[in-house]
């Protein structure tokens, strides 16, 4: 093969990619090649001078992360002269840097006690005293920098610049006196600092929440998520003492490329909160007390009995949170709909939004095929803010040649990195989608092939972006119409692109017309169905695509109900219609509903204060409150149920991508709470009915079997990696792109009524 | 039947023989006795006498002190690392300027050492980068309730600083704010 370089390291004959580094290759031929600077997902700098090889031909001693392979060429990594070298920059190293190993973060599991041990010389011939600064100082709330140990590889730079690309970390002084500083004035203020704890080869930056709390042999770590936003960034749950101590980047190239946010990274003290439930309440007069499972379960079964048979199921409301896991959501709903006999379900709070008519109802394409992508079109999505890996993920994307287009008000962080930033004016976000729409008519920029092959309705587009010329498309939003011209030029031509927006984006009312324009850019132009081409409406919370998936909400497709003969049970006693969370609050309002169970949700802490809320949740005659904090809806409750947070309990998170992902139990839920997923099932049996499972994995093959996106998934096939459903059983291949087979059903360019795609 | 006679006079004098020889056992284990009595007893009074143990006798841990008063122990855990019984824990916490307990930033906020599960072996002395957890001689451990074997920092911290010509010289802080020997 041509772009193959065969190279022989150590004896080891290898074939390797032409343009790897020698540091990448020895990796593939099962070479250590010890690094402190290198990294794989940094551009090599050849700073520390660690990666000494010798090669044939070649005088002298080169740095094999500069050097890349070439076809013949013979590498010798033990040769005494590298050999030599090695001990002597380790000795250069350690002139300085403190033997303050036993009270560092870092000892134990730290590249340069390793490599001094592998590499490292007998003695140190350095008896001078050694530099000495303060220690530590604090970079922010969250890091602290030790520039006695710091060994200048600049790797966090690197990271701030490459990767994050916000520059907050900058080298100052110059020779004997350089130091990592932030910028004058300002602290370490990137989302994405915490990522350069794991990245320091010593422990110059070590992390002020985990600073003394373990050493790495006191800690047991077990494989988990971060439940924080929808990336579902995977994470290595560190645990001491029943506490967490710190969540590490657990590297899966598919969704986080093995970076963490601060967000995700720092905001696990929810679990470790002193305050969390750890036992069943129940209501005595005016007070809660404590109560066993028995009591609490009785008492949550009786109200809701009472409700239903004196008011009808009616008036009975279930919201959960979009943070629980598949199985929770999906016992959820068979509870409401088959169990109680409502509709009056729902994981939003707020109402519902416009949303694509292209089914199912998800992203089209991965995360990782928007590295493919050479154009990306961001329409009012901020993910810096709601997403956060996703948006290194479109830095990256950006440096590796895609053109990003930033349609937004505010200056959202990509607008830096973007080529085209179109400022609307506010409002007017759907003059400016449907302008793109037309000016790709105009031009006759449409992918006629793909438009005639997959699509219909193309005329009555046509008929109604007639007037949204870019002269007026132009007057109304502000935004010049050469620049329109251009943005609709890159996203019709310089493809494939991916087209990123919000999908709360459609709450509002310009927004909703936005994602419906969008959906007909992305037909038009053919930019559906292939890597680096597809459709992104961005959920926010950790399993709202799990709660789209299992239809956690009213007027809109349940699961099926399986019936005890092993086939599907229809939807027999389910009533259509019901309300959606924002309905249930007007009617809580209004004092129509009489019960409430709410999962981990609680409407007096997510909204506004408000007294008509807080008297219709006083006046329920049943307010079961599901949660793992105290909140304020749980001082008017009549039974509070402690459930378990992410990491102590098993279970499934589908992210934005819909990848179904596994949560694995680090500890045990405190005192006598319990994963979710087991009181709604106590719960409904506490009801009356036959719920008979005995651990998450068959709910979970329950959802596998009832709902068709999730089908052949198996807690095995999940995996640690995840798999993007729907999973082709017969093939086992993972659908990184949806409407990629033609198939028979054509994609339809949006009615003209933006209401009637209005799903709820 | 004349059998029956013989075997009886062989009875007989196998008996005179026994008590003759056992009466030789007596006289010769007193005479070993009396020998005795007059010499000086190998075996002590314990309690109210003690022997002195070997000086690399391991017994109950202890946490020293610096000639300051300073504890030496820094909280590193490599003592529980070290440990193949699992039978120390150590909580390390910051020093402050305001309440300093060791030299630099660490010390260690809790120190647990279980007796019952230690197997004094004394690998934690030798892993112990500051000299801090010595293995004394009080080997008077024998106690009423499990909870007493957990031995705390407390009980274990000697009271004294430690003074002599062999431990190594307090460490001193520097300008930046480091610490040196």
């Amino acid at each position: 093969m041509d772009n193959l370089a065969t190279v022989t390291i150590d004896g080891r004959v290898v074939k390797v990619p032409r343009g790897m580094n020698l540091v990448e290759a020895a990796r593939l031929a099962g070479v250590e090649i010890p690094v402190f600077c290198y990294h794989s997902k940094l551009k090599p700098v050849g700073a520390c001078r660690m990666c000494y090889v010798a090669i044939e031909k070649v005088p002298g001693v080169v740095t094999a992360c500069t050097t890349t392979v070439t076809d013949g060429m013979v590498v010798n990594t033990k040769d005494p002269r590298v050999v030599k070298a090695q001990q002597g920059v380790l000795e250069f190293l350690l002139a300085n840097h403190p033997l303050d190993c036993p009270v560092c973060d870092r000892g134990g599991e730290c590249p340069l006690q390793n490599n001094t041990f592998g590499y490292g010389g007998p003695v140190s011939r350095y008896v001078e005293p050694k530099r000495h600064f303060a220690k530590p100082i604090p970079l922010s709330r969250r890091i602290l920098l030790d520039r006695e140990r710091c060994i200048l590889c600049y790797r966090c730079v690197r990271f701030q610049k490459e990767i994050a690309g916000d520059e907050t970390l900058t080298v100052i002084n110059r020779g004997a006196r350089v130091e990592i500083a932030t910028l004058p004035g300002r602290e370490f203020d990137s989302p994405f600092s915490g990522n350069t704890i794991e990245l320091c080869p010593v422990g110059a930056l070590t992390s002020a929440l985990y600073r003394f709390k373990a050493r790495p042999w006191d800690i047991r770590s077990s494989p988990s998520l971060c439940d924080q936003c929808s990336v579902g960034c995977n994470v290595r749950v560190d645990t001491r003492n029943r506490q967490i101590v710190r969540l590490l980047s657990r590297e899966n190239a598919a969704v986080d490329d093995g970076w963490l946010c601060d967000r995700g990274r720092f905001g696990y003290e929810f679990a470790n909160h002193p305050d969390r439930l750890t036992q069943p309440q129940v209501r005595e007069g005016t007070r809660l007390r404590a109560a066993e499972w028995e009591e609490a379960l009785y008492q949550a079964a009786q109200g809701l009995r009472q409700v239903v048979s004196q008011r009808g199921p009616g008036t009975v409301g279930v919201l959960v949170s979009p943070r629980l896991a598949n199985e929770d959501l999906y016992l959820a709903q068979r509870l409401a709909r088959a169990v109680i006999g409502t509709s009056n379900l729902d994981y939003r709070l707020t109402p519902h939004p416009t949303v694509s008519p292209l089914r199912p109802d998800a992203a089209s394409g991965s995360i990782v095929g928007l590295e493919k992508a050479r154009t990306i079109l961001i329409l009012g999505a901020d993910p810096l803010n709601h997403q956060p890996v996703l948006d290194l993920r479109l830095k990256k994307a950006a440096s590796l040649g895609a053109r990003l287009i930033v349609v937004d008000e505010k200056q959202t962080d990509l607008a830096a990195f973007a080529r085209l930033w179109l400022r609307p004016r506010s409002g007017s976000l759907d003059t400016l989608a449907r302008g793109l729409v037309h000016l790709i008519l105009a031009n006759g920029q449409v992918n006629q092939e793909f438009v005639d092959r997959r699509t219909e309705g193309i005329d009555a587009l046509r008929a109604r972006v007639a007037d949204d010329t870019p002269e007026r498309v132009a007057a109304s939003t502000g935004v010049p119409a050469p620049l329109l011209e251009q943005a609709a030029t890159l996203l019709a031509t310089n493809g494939p692109a991916s087209i990123v927006y919000d999908r709360d984006l459609g709450a509002s009312d310009d927004g909703a017309a936005a994602v419906l324009a969008a959906t007909d850019l992305a037909l038009l132009t053919g930019n559906i169905g292939r890597d680096g081409a597809g459709l992104y409406p961005l959920v926010r919370a950790a399993n709202e695509q799990g709660a789209l998936d299992l239809g956690l909400m009213p007027r809109r497709p349940s699961p099926p109900t399986p019936s005890p003969t092993g086939g599907e049970g229809g939807h027999a006693g389910c009533p259509a219609g019901g309300m959606t969370g924002a309905e249930m609050l007007d009617a809580l309002r209004a004092g129509q509903l009489k019960a409430l169970y709410l999962l981990g949700v609680d409407p007096l802490r997510e909204l506004p204060d408000d007294r008509a809320l807080r008297d219709g949740l006083t006046g329920l005659t049943t307010l079961i409150v599901q949660d793992i904090l105290p909140g304020p809806a749980q001082e008017l409750a009549t039974v509070v149920l402690p459930g378990a947070a992410f990491h102590e309990r098993e279970g499934t998170l589908t992210n934005l991508e819909r990848r179904v992902q596994r949560l694995w139990p680090a500890l045990k839920p405190p005192g006598k709470a319990r994963p979710d997923w087991q009181i709604i099932h106590d719960l409904a049996r506490a009801l009356g009915t036959s719920f008979d499972y005995a651990q998450a994995s068959d709910v979970f093959a329950e959802i596998a079997s009832v709902v068709p996106t999730y089908r052949g998934l198996t807690y095995g096939k999940v995996g640690l990696k995840g798999v993007q459903w729907p999973l082709d059983v017969a093939s086992g291949q993972e659908a990184g792109s949806l409407y990629e087979d033609p198939g028979d059903t054509r994609l339809a360019f949006t009615p003209v009524a933006p209401s009637t795609a209005r799903i709820v | 039947m004349g059998e029956v006679g013989c075997s009886a006079r062989v009875q007989r004098e196998a008996m005179a023989h026994d008590v003759a020889k056992d009466i030789a056992a007596l006289v010769k284990g007193l005479a070993t006795t009396f020998k005795h009595l007059g010499r000086p007893a190998t075996t002590v009074q314990y309690p109210e006498e003690k022997r002195p143990v070997s000086p690399r006798y391991r017994g109950r841990h202890m946490l020293m002190r610096y000639e300051d008063g300073l504890e030496r122990c820094i909280g590193c855990s490599l003592c529980a690392g070290a440990c193949p019984s699992r039978a120390i824990y150590v909580e390390a916490a910051e020093n402050t300027d305001g309440e300093r307990h060791s030299p630099g930033e660490r010390y260690a906020r809790r120190y647990e050492i279980n007796l019952i599960r230690c197997i004094f072996c004394g690998m934690c002395e030798e892993v112990c980068p500051t000299q801090a957890i010595v293995l004394g001689h009080d080997y008077e451990l024998a106690d009423y309730d499990r909870a007493d074997f957990i031995y705390t920092k407390e009980r274990l911290l000697v009271p004294q600083p430690t003074k002599g010509p062999t431990s190594p010289p307090t460490p001193s802080p520097t300008r930046g704010g480091g610490w040196v020997r």
